[in-house]
């Protein structure tokens, strides 16, 4: 269970996060939406720990992320894709983040198989795609076999095939009691995949609401999210 | 061309780069001070001018400007967005060899200038004349070392590989070469980059006429540009 | 730092090109020790036989360690600079992180800085025979080792620049500037500030500590042994402290 309360972060010239609070409970797929620069990449550093807040806490099951034991066994977490070194061949970038836990190698495998990337694991993740870069962050987030799992926008640069396994993924890591965070911008993607929905614009809360109460009051999702979103768009 | 100035010019290591070097002018007035100081109950009969003994600092800093102008575009991917843009990448290296070197002559023109003359203004130790010239040159050398560093950051595209090879240059070689046997140390030395500078203005000691060092100082750019060219044109992304 | 975050740091020093690209470099400066001897072989055979005499070489293995300085440095910064965000996701407590690549970095440094000074001045030795008259390797043990760890200090230093800085470009201009730039800005230096500056470069503190002769160089003695030993610490040690506060505070 992830429970954000009373969050804000500000940087030099902008509120990113502001007051912001909510839960996401466990056993089913919590959308986190809100336009570009709303602050949902911000939110989840702020709970793993990786950016400290002005004021407010996140707590995962309980605690601030940075206190728990054994933080890969707890949570797992797909940021940015993109933050690996070039350099490392897929297998050794998975190796090293399982040694900090002691994870041994057949995990390692095991999650390699689980994204599809056994027949590239040897090679540098500098010449990987997009997609795949996306599929070795999500094998990182699944290593230690958490109970929270957070992914910033997974499906950027997926296949259709890569589109809809993430989507059987999220619907099955749920299924099994886990706690999904899960941003993205595609809203008919959002559609098949969220059971509950958090909506912020310009770092504060818009709606947090069950997906069906969105469906029901308005024509569809996208529409919900346009109308919902529609005062907060513009930058600051 | 004005977009490689743009990019140059808007870059944080870039101000950062410049700033070191600018950081001489004030050091020098420092160092001039503290010599001023104690000059007389000493009885120096001569001591070396700040803009001597911080040109390292703004040679190092110049370089470094050059390896992250060709890096840095490696570092963040920008390279491929910018050979979309400009396909021709002779003309682009060109370009990107012009406003480095433009830049670098530019600021360690200044920063030298400027701290000689602080230096000659608080200071009244004995120290050598204001020679403008020779600190042109100087500046020079510092370009040079500027546009070796954008041909090693395009043929590495690693900027700790060239910013090793810069410092290599201007500091290992030549302080290796310096602990060799004697006619051998001045020997090799005298074909080394911090050396040409000082050979084209004091001729009686030189190993090589005036013209021949600041040739061959010409050469320690072009010969890694032309690696850079040689590279850059034929190699994917 | 647990074994565990120690053997995670270890898999991604030793899974990268890099590493094993700059110790080949560090190690490489053996040949060189050698290469440099052979020059001077032909140097001393060419000269007429009543110059000999008088023929001078410094030790190489004095000349050539520059090679692992720069190297480890540089291995250092790398380590730091290039490490993601996603390590600190596996240990939130962070310094952990930094205990392991200290450890992974200094273990490094300890063998390649040995290896390179015995080795070259082995090479050396070999190479010219009895030509000059180079100092006996045994007398030169002490100032060997002491030589060998500078190397563990300088791949500290840069491990602590580099996490301080993030800018691999900043600190190994920076480490061009601690081995290079400010002893020349020291030397240049008259009077005491000039003095004591001498007296702390990296370059003459193995000398001082182990009481060697420093006459004949550009350094200053200032230092005890045991003031030239705690600076040479300080060297590694408040970089990397420096470097812990600052990865506690900052956002990543
Ligand atoms: N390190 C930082 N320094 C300064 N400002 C920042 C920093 N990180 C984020 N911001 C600002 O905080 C705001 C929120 O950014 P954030 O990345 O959280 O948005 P987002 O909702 O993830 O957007 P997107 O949908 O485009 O990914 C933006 O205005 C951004 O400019
Ligand atoms: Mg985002």
């Amino acid at each position: 269970m992830i429970d954000v309360k009373h969050l804000t972060k500000t940087y030099a010239s902008t509120t990113a996060v502001d007051d912001l609070s909510f839960r996401v409970e466990p056993g089913q797929v919590t959308g986190f939406l809100g336009p570009n620069g709303a602050g949902k990449s911000t939110t989840m550093r702020l709970i793993l720990g990786l950016a400290t807040p002005t004021s407010g806490q996140a707590l995962v099951n309980g605690r601030p992320y940075r206190e728990a034991p054994e933080p890969m066994r707890e949570v797992g977490a797909l940021l940015d894709a993109t933050a690996v070194h070039p350099g490392r061949s897929a297998y050794n970038h998975l190796l090293a983040l399982a040694a900090t836990h002691g994870i041994g190698e057949i995990r390692v495998a095991e999650v390699l198989a689980q994204v599809g990337l056994t027949p590239v694991a040897r090679k540098r993740v500098g010449g990987f795609s997009l997609g795949m870069q996306q599929r070795l962050g999500i094998a990182g987030a699944l290593l230690g076999d958490p109970a929270v799992l957070m992914f910033d926008e997974p499906v950027n640069g997926l296949d259709p095939d890569g589109v809809r396994w993430i989507r059987h993924l999220m619907r099955g890591l749920a299924a099994e009691g886990r706690t999904i965070l899960l941003s993205s911008h595609l809203m008919s993607e959002m559609a098949l995949t969220a059971d509950h929905l958090v909506i912020i614009g310009r770092g504060r809360l818009v709606a947090d609401t069950p997906l069906s109460d969105l469906t029901s009051a308005y024509p569809s999702l996208e529409e919900a999210y346009l109308q919902l979103t529609g005062s907060s768009v513009e930058y600051r | 061309m004005r977009a490689e100035w743009i990019k140059l010019r808007s870059t944080a290591s870039t101000h950062y780069a410049v700033g070191t070097a600018a950081l001489v002018l004030v050091l020098g007035v420092a160092w001039t001070l503290y010599v001023d100081s104690i000059w007389h109950e000493r009885g120096l009969r001569s001591a070396a001018a700040a803009e001597e003994g911080f040109l390292p600092v703004v040679q190092l800093a110049v370089a470094v400007i050059g390896v992250l102008a060709a890096t840095g575009e490696y570092a963040t991917g920008l390279i491929r967005q910018t050979l979309t843009v400009t396909p021709r990448r002779s003309r682009l290296l060109l370009d990107k060899a012009a406003v480095v070197a433009l830049t670098a002559f530019a600021v360690s023109a200044a920063v030298l200038l400027a701290t000689a003359s602080a230096a000659r203004l608080v200071g009244d130790y004995p120290m050598a004349e204001l020679d403008v010239a020779q600190l042109l040159a100087h500046a020079l050398a510092a370009t040079v070392l500027s546009l070796a560093g954008l041909g090693l950051g395009v043929v590495t595209r690693s900027t700790a590989g060239a910013v090793s090879g810069v410092v290599a240059l201007l500091f290992v070689v030549p302080g290796i070469v310096n602990l060799l046997p004697t006619p051998w140390s001045t020997r090799i030395g005298a074909f080394l980059l911090p050396n040409l500078v000082p050979q084209a203005f004091l001729p009686e000691r030189a190993g090589l006429e005036p013209l021949a060092a600041i040739g061959l100082l010409l050469l320690y750019a072009a010969v890694p540009l032309a690696a850079a060219w040689a590279v850059f044109t034929r190699r994917d992304v | 730092m647990t074994p565990h975050t120690l053997r995670a740091e270890w898999i991604k020093l030793r899974s990268l090109r890099s590493t094993w690209l700059v110790l080949a470099v560090s190690l490489g400066s053996i040949l060189m020790a050698a290469g440099l001897a052979l020059m001077a072989n032909g140097m001393y055979d060419a000269a007429p036989a009543s110059r000999r005499d008088a023929a001078q070489l410094t030790e190489l293995e004095d000349v050539v360690i520059i090679v692992p300085q720069l190297c480890l440095g540089i291995l250092g910064v790398l380590a730091a600079v290039k490490d993601i965000p996603a390590s600190y996701l596996a240990v939130p407590r962070r310094w952990p992180v930094l205990a392991g690549k200290t450890a992974g970095i200094a273990a490094i440094g300890l063998i390649v800085g040995q290896a390179a000074m015995f080795g070259s001045a082995l090479v050396t030795r070999l190479v010219v025979g009895d030509r000059f008259h180079l100092e006996p390797l045994a007398d030169r043990v002490p100032l060997l080792v002491v030589s060998g760890l500078s190397v563990v200090v300088l791949g500290l230093l840069g491990l602590g620049l580099g996490t301080l800085l993030r800018s691999v470009a900043a600190c190994v201009a920076l480490l061009a500037g601690v081995l290079y730039v400010f002893p020349i800005i020291s030397f240049n230096v008259p009077g005491v500030a000039g003095e004591w500056g001498r007296s702390v470069m990296i370059g003459g503190l193995p000398r001082l500590i182990v009481g060697a002769d420093l006459t004949n160089t550009v350094y200053g003695t200032r230092l005890s042994a045991s003031g030239a030993a705690a600076v040479l610490a300080a060297y590694a040690v408040v970089p990397v402290l420096a470097g812990v506060w600052a990865l506690r505070r900052r956002d990543l």
